[in-house]
Order: C-alpha cells, then structure tokens, then sequence
C-alpha cells in the first residue's frame, strides 16, 4: 500500500469530505451560504430557500467548481448522511 | 437503541482470555474460505449469551420482547453484591429473586446486549445467564417528568399542547395506531411528508416526496387495510427492529393513550410528521444497508416543511439523527440553518437528541507541540463490514502534518497541511484517503479527514500528528464516525466528553441526555453523550427519561413496546415544549427560542445531578413540566403588570 499525494484546493468554500471520488454528472445536494440577498447560482437548482442567506439547492457535482469560484457564494456544505440515534 | 461499540467488552474479552489477543487478519481474507476463527467474544460466558454477543458483531439485532427492549436481554445472575447490581445504570429492572445468603444472592435484570461482557467481567458477579422474561411493572415518562395534569399548576393552559404543532422527523409513522386518532377515530395528523416517496401526479409542492394530507389519511383510515390504502406505512416487524422508531417517538411527544392507556406528553397537539430520506448520492457500504439514514440538506428542508405547514401557530419539531464527527462548534450549515429558522420567528424550538456514543471510545482530544508529535491509536476491529471514518479538527492558526502507521508497524507516509493522498491496492481498489485541509470556510479551522475501506488490515493504527507550526497551544479534539455494523474506536482509556451528536451543537437547539427513571435515584444511562460542545457551550441543556420507556409499538393498533435511548428522552422535552408554548399562547405571551431554553434549564431539578451548575451530560438538570408552566405563569403575570 502506497500513498499518491495531491493538494486540496486552498481555502476552499466548499465542506463534506467524501470517501470515493463522484463522476462529474452526478446529482448533489447541497447547503449553500450567499452574500446577497435572494441570490441563487446559475449553475444551481433551488430546493428551498431558508432566508435570504441560505438556500438548499441541487447540482451536478461537476458544476461545483463553479461555486467555488462565484464572488457571491460564501460556503457550501455538501449533503452529509445522517443516522438515527436509536 | 442500536448496535453500539462497547469500549469495556474489549478489555473484559482479554481478561477472560478469549481471542482478543489473536493474530489480527487482513479482513476479506476469511471469505476465501471456510474456517474456524476464534470468537472475539468471552469464553466463559454463557453459550446463549455468547450467541448473542457474536449476533451484534456481525450486524444483527435481537428483537423486542414483552418486557425487553430491542438490542437487550433478560439475564438471571449470582453476585456478592446486590447493590453493585442494582445501582448499574446498564442493567434495567433489577430484581433480587429470594433472600441474600450471606454469600452471594440472585439477581434478574434488562441488559442491553452491548453491555453483556461488561457486566460478565466485573468482580461481583459469579455468574450470568440468559433468562426467561419476567413482565415488569413499568412507569411512564409522565410522571416522572411532573407532567400529569394533577401534577401540573392549577388553572394552566396548556390543554395538552392543543394549539401547537408537535413536529418529528424521523422514520416510520404508524397513522392508524390508536395514540393518533381522535374519539372519532380520525387523524391527528396534519400531515405526513414521505420525502422519499413517490410524488402525487398534479401536485406542486413539496417539490419531491409524497404528501399525505389529512383528508387522505382518514380515506385511508376507512378502509381495512388502511396502510396500502394511503400508500405509505411503517416498516414490518423483522429481526433488525421491533416497532418503528417514530411511532414511538411521536408517542412519546404527543400520544393521546387511546390505544396504549398511557399518553405522552402533549396528548391534543396536533401533529405533523416527516418521514426523512436521503439525497441521491449511493451512500455505500453494509452499514448503510443496515442503517437507518437521513441527510443534512434534506433535514433542513424538512424542518423547513414543518415551520411552513405549522404557521402561524407555535411549533416544537424533534429530530433524532447525527454522526459523530464534524467541527462540533455549532458553524455547519445545517446547524447555521436551524439557527436562522428558530432566530426567524418566536414560538419555535427544535429538540435533539444528545446521541448514544457517551461509552463507544469515540473521541480523544490533545494537544501537539511546536516540533513535536502526538499519537492516537486507532483499533479497527477483526470484523469490519464497514469502512471507518476518523475526523479531526483544529485551531486554524496551527498547521498538523499527518502520517499514518499500519498495525504492523510500517509508515504509509506523511500527509502536510494542504494535500490529500489516497493508497489502492494492486487492483486499483481504494483502500483510504486522507485528507489534511486547512481553512473551514465556515470557521476558520483546520481539519484531518481519514477514510478506511473494508478490506484494511485490522488492528491498531496510529495516527501521527505533527506539529508543523503550533500558536496557541496546538489543542484538538478527534472523533471516530458512528458505525453500527463493526464500530472502529480509540484505544482505551477513553475521553468520553464532546460526545454529543454532529448536529446537536448549533447555538439555538435544545439537546437532550437521558437517564434512567425506573431507578428511584434517577442515574444517567450509560449511553448517553456527553458535551460540551468544542468551542466550550453547555450542551446538552437538559435531560429527560430515556430508558426503557414504553410507548406506541407501530402495526399493532394499540400496543406499546419498551424502547432506550436519548431519542426516547428527546421527545419528552418536546412534549413539554409543546405544553409550555400551549401556556404561553393561552396567556398572551410569545417566547422567543432564548426563552424557551432560559425556561427549560432554571427550572430543572437537581440532585442528580449533585450540585450546581451544568452537567456534561445531565445538563442543567432533569426537565419539570409543572416548574416549566409555573415559571410561564409568573412571566405572564409580569407581563399583563407591565402592559
């Protein structure tokens, strides 16, 4: 067993580490913090709007390269998985 | 409760010379063939124990019975002391069967089948075995909590929460059982969301899933087999669970007892309930399909949901899902997103469980030095079935370089501040990741990410930190990722405090621990997580009874099963909740969430816990519903002087 070694975009805005790689086309969920109010990135589909701030969206996995670099987009949170407390 | 590690039966497995101390093997290898492997489970127990001990470690459950909870058996002992038995908070419904003989006495008793080696290793007892079930008597939640209407202060307006909506998101909604239905036998149900459902042709909103409306779901209750009628209804019984978990639940908030006898809390709140599903991504893996799952986008839209659909009127929504990793500091955004909904409008609350992970060696904390390096030690277990998951945070101004050793010895190398490294095996098999991130956008810190694929060898792995750059003393705290199929854990001793759920440390949730009301000196139960948060906040806030509590056993019309748990204890502040924004509301007064909590934690009792101040896992005490309604009647009082 041998490590390869790569860098992590810096200060990235996104958050939700993942244990296996997505394809590009694949749909995720996201959390998605923004500095403008109302805003919702192009390459988004809203799911829900909790204020002004903070929507729920969807998008390709591939189009979040894009958030990343939008000036208005202020962090992102991936879809996480949550169990039960029994 | 679910399949948790046992931090102590790995120990008490050593002493008794079972095959803890057997060569550890490259897992996946024993599916090559068929062979004898030592079980990893005390020798000297008894064989149906022993059977039920190796059951849990390959994933399956024991079943509920008459007077057992699932995951938990009935068990007769000799011990030389009755008091070390009875005051155990492992073991439920104690008994003594016969006198005490100078020597040693008979003792009966509930134990959660994690729990079994354990309490097989202590000194006192000579012997343990299965038993046949003895019916207990069993006290309700109710009572306790000073919630019965004789119990509450007279004149109060709470009427049983009407008025307010009693929210849950959780899994399986049993709508036909008797505790939701009226005396007309229809439902209390405002709604049900099956957000994994398939959506209704026509409709517009929600924008995915099913709604049930409460017109469908009194159709369905008309006719005979009303759960294929609606479309929706909780799971069957099956060996992996014993009555769905948020019909039990809800029972608990706000079950009327028309079925059982017994209602819970806020028995004429009207009630909405969310059936949670999970994104589109495969999360994978046998745990997964073993597990119960949710997702954190689509919680908060379903608490969005609930809010929207509740109104105007005041809502309290209970949520028991979580994980144990994440910054633990409350920055997430799902947690930021509950914030903003209570923040946005007053007469709202959201109560958490606390989680269930206070014994399962999940969380270390340390510090590293400038220079220096610091190890934890990582026991992935014989059988694993899953993959584990290790997560660390820490100040962003310090930078850890991280390396990672094999059981045997051997450094895969070492990962600096910044990068991300992955290893395969000869077939391009991902074996584990590592990521050393620097920068959270949410708060600034740094985190180290470790992901182990089934397949790694077992054993004990060290994580080695390396203080690349330390300002500010180089603290961090670690957590190991639940995991109900072959939990992964820290090497002992443990540090069991921040052991509340990932979710459970936004700044305006209420966050419950769970003790054990059968016992007259009320002791915590032993599973239940402790805080604080990461960044030092006092959570949980409150705690309420958690253990063997009996409600609404799903698909059986009217029938009550005993379930443990912290999300046991949650619904009973939610309930309350409920009756205290029923008070307030009757009164004229509206509560902002700070006032909620303010409320909830000045008026818990003490003794347990002993003294002042906050507990890291009761809290600030044991919620009183009659000093709740009180302290909302004194409030109002003020108010109307001042008005």
């Amino acid at each position: 067993m041998k490590l390869k070694i790569s860098a992590l975009e810096p200060e990235s805005k996104i958050t939700g580490v993942r244990h296996r790689e997505l394809d590009t086309d694949e749909t995720v969920l996201a959390i998605v913090k923004v500095s403008e109010p109302d805003y919702v990135p192009r390459c988004t589909r809203l799911r829900s709007r909790i204020d002004r701030h903070m929507i729920t969206v969807e998008c390709r996995y591939g189009a979040i390269s894009m958030l990343e670099v939008d000036p208005r987009v202020e962090s992102v949170a991936l879809q996480k998985p949550l169990r039960m407390i029994d | 409760m679910s399949n948790q590690g046992d931090t102590n039966g790995a120990s008490a497995a050593g002493e008794e010379g079972a095959a803890a101390s057997a060569e550890p093997a490259v897992v996946g290898e024993a599916a090559s063939a068929w062979k004898f492997q030592a079980a990893p489970v005390a020798v000297q127990m008894d064989p149906r124990l022993q059977r039920v001990c190796l059951r849990r470690l390959a994933g399956l459950s024991e079943a509920a019975t008459a007077s057992s909870a699932e995951n938990e058996v009935n068990v007769v002992a000799k011990v030389t002391e009755v008091g070390a038995w009875t005051e155990r908070t492992d073991v439920r419904l104690s008994q003594m069967i016969g006198d005490y003989d100078g020597e040693t006495a008979i003792v009966t008793g509930r134990v959660p089948v994690q729990r079994l080696e354990n309490l097989r290793a202590q000194p006192f007892v000579v012997s343990l075995k299965a038993a046949q079930t003895i019916r207990p008597a069993l006290e309700a939640s109710v009572r306790e909590t000073r919630a019965r209407s004789e119990d509450l202060p007279e004149g109060s307006l709470a009427q049983g929460g009407a008025g307010v909506v009693v929210g849950v998101v959780d899994y399986g909604c049993d709508f036909a059982h008797q505790n939701f239905r009226d005396g007309s036998g229809n439902t209390r149900l405002d709604f049900i969301w099956h957000q994994g459902g398939t959506p209704k042709a026509g409709t517009a909103t929600p924008s995915y899933g099913r709604e049930y409306s409460q017109t469908e779901i009194d159709a369905a209750l008309n006719q005979s087999a009303p759960y294929d009628a609606l479309g929706y209804g909780p799971a069957p019984d099956s060996p992996a669970q014993t009555g769905t978990h948020g019909t039990h639940v809800m029972d608990i908030a706000a079950g009327n007892g028309r079925g059982t006898g017994r209602p819970g809390l806020a028995p004429e709140a009207d009630l909405i309930f969310v059936h949670v599903a999970h994104g589109d991504i495969p999360f994978t893996g046998s745990d997964v399909v073993l597990s119960s799952f949710g997702d954190s986008v689509m919680l908060l839209e379903a608490i969005q949901y609930i809010f929207d659909k509740a109104g105007t009127r005041p809502c309290v929504i209970n949520i028991s899902l979580g994980t144990n990793g994440g910054p633990k500091d409350g920055s997430t955004l799902v947690e930021e997103g509950m914030d903003r909904l209570l923040r946005d409008r007053p007469d709202r609350a959201i109560v958490i469980s606390a989680s269930n992970s206070f014994d399962d060696g999940i969380h270390a904390q340390g510090t590293v030095a400038d220079g220096g390096t610091t190890d934890l030690i990582w026991e992935v277990p014989l059988i694993s079935n899953s993959h584990d998951e290790f997560e660390l945070w820490y100040d962003g101004a310090s930078r850890f370089a991280v390396e990672l050793i094999l059981p045997n010895g051997n450094s895969l190398g070492i990962v600096e501040p910044g990068e991300q490294a992955r290893a395969s095996n000869d077939t391009d098999q991902a074996l584990l990741l590592i990521v050393n991130r620097v920068g959270d956008p949410n708060n600034g810190d740094n985190q180290i990410g470790i992901f182990l694929e089934q397949g790694v060898p077992s054993g004990q792995w060290t994580v080695r930190l390396h203080g690349r750059r330390v300002d500010g003393g180089g603290a961090f705290h670690a957590w190991i990722e639940r995991d109900n199929v072959s939990p992964s854990r820290f090497a002992p001793p443990h540090d069991n405090t921040h052991t509340i759920g990932s979710i459970s440390c936004g700044h305006e949730i209420i966050v419950v621990g769970s003790y054990n009301a059968h016992h007259a000196k009320t002791p915590l139960s032993w599973f239940s997580s402790a805080g604080p948060t990461r960044d030092g906040r006092e959570k949980p806030e409150i705690s309420a009874p958690g253990h063997g509590v009996v409600a609404a056993h799903s698909r059986t019309g009217s029938g009550a099963i005993s379930k443990s748990g912290t999300s046991m204890a949650a619904p009973a502040v939610s309930g309350i909740v409920a009756l205290m924004l029923a008070e307030a509301r009757g009164s004229g007064l509206t509560l902002s969430i700070n006032d909620i909590r303010t409320i909830l934690v000045t008026t818990a009792r003490r003794e347990p816990p002993a003294g002042a101040g906050w507990h890291d896992r009761y809290g600030h005490g044991r919620i009183d519903a009659a000093a709740v309604l009180d302290e909302v009647r004194r409030r109002a009082a003020e108010y109307r002087k001042v008005s």
